[in-house]
């Protein structure tokens, strides 16, 4: 692996207040910019602000899941420029969302790896070309 | 002018050839896979799901992962040993007598566009001396399980990728269950049984990744 991606920004969406927090500070600590939205209308807001970089979304969400955000990303055209990695729980994301297999970059369940995870934000970078 | 193809010719220089499908994680996989690989003495074509945005930074990074050229496939272009062609978003890609390339629009096919599916299911079969290889890699849903079927009726090999390297193992175990893959591997095993049943391409130096 070579050095040449650069490490995005990333947005952080749970509803889980630690994961928030965690996240946040190992993202921090590898030197990315880093945004946080507790659900999935605050996500899209922080879209509409013009956020481009890395989602890592999270699944199980009261309201709209992470499933339903995606739908609301796409239908608001809010995907240009933005890659989207599935940080969940769940360790097979099951049968029912076949149709979102065009827009998720990666997917990665918890409890994450560190490096992995930094992996991911690394190749996300490069295939962003930023 | 005429094409240097009979109907079941192999792409030129009596190499084999290689069909790479992947989606969800197939990023990683695909880094991990080519950067295990030498050049290898066959055609290389890659259907990834991706969107349309971040093609070109992709191709880039392909080309930073691996010692092979890469290329985005050209409509009426042929397949070329020690390329990896990668199909375009948006359009199905085909391949016509294994060798030249065919993109053509049409509807999503297992809800995506280009479809392993549908490139897999292209093929026709090869000539003897010229090997062919599916390939799948980590994704969501089932694309790519139905064309690893028909590569193996073809008399090709079949790899899918196994589940403790896998992202997502959903199309890899469609792909198991269906009886489409020989064997379940790493990226890091599956170049080196490319590298087993295809070869090195020739005049490239044995050293390197």
């Amino acid at each position: 692996m070579n050095d040449s991606g650069k490490l995005v920004p990333v947005l952080v969406v749970d509803d889980d207040d630690d994961i928030r927090k965690t996240l946040g500070c190992v993202l921090r600590s590898a030197g990315c910019q880093v945004e946080l939205a507790p659900d999935g209308p605050a996500c899209l807001r922080i879209l509409r602000e013009g956020f481009h970089g890395l989602i890592l979304m999270d699944i199980m969400m009261p309201g709209w899941d992470g499933w339903a955000t995606i739908h609301a990303i796409v239908d608001g055209d809010l995907l240009q420029g933005n890659l989207i990695c599935m940080l969940t729980a769940l360790a097979d994301p099951g049968p029912d969302n076949e149709d979102l297999a065009g827009y998720v970059f990666d997917y990665l369940v918890k409890p994450f790896d560190g490096v992995q995870l930094l992996e991911i934000v690394r190749l996300a970078g490069e295939s962003l070309g930023s | 002018m005429s094409l240097p193809i009979s109907a079941n010719s192999k792409p030129a220089g009596g190499s084999g050839l290689v069909v790479i499908g992947a989606s969800t994680g197939g990023v990683r996989a695909l880094c991990t896979l080519f950067e295990n690989m030498p050049p290898l003495n066959a055609s290389v074509l890659l259907v990834q799901h991706l969107p349309r945005f971040i093609e070109p930074s992709f191709l880039q990074t392909l080309r930073r992962h691996t010692r092979m050229t890469v290329e985005l496939a050209q409509d009426g272009a042929l397949l070329k040993p020690g390329t990896i062609s990668l199909a375009p978003a948006e359009v199905h890609c085909t391949l016509d007598r294994n060798s030249r390339i065919r993109l053509r629009p049409g509807p999503p096919v297992n809800y995506v566009c280009p479809s392993i599916d549908v490139a897999m299911k292209s093929l026709s079969s090869p000539p003897e001396d010229s090997p062919l290889v599916g390939i799948l890699l980590t994704g969501m849903g089932r694309d790519g399980a139905d064309g690893m079927v028909h590569m193996k009726r073809l008399g090709g090999y079949t790899l899918a990728q196994d589940e403790a390297s896998c992202a997502v193992f959903g199309m890899p175990k469609e792909a198991w269950n269906a009886g489409g893959a020989d064997a379940l591997l790493p990226p890091e095993r599956i170049a080196r049984r490319l590298l087993l049943w295809v070869g090195r391409l020739p005049g490239s130096a044995a050293a390197g990744k």
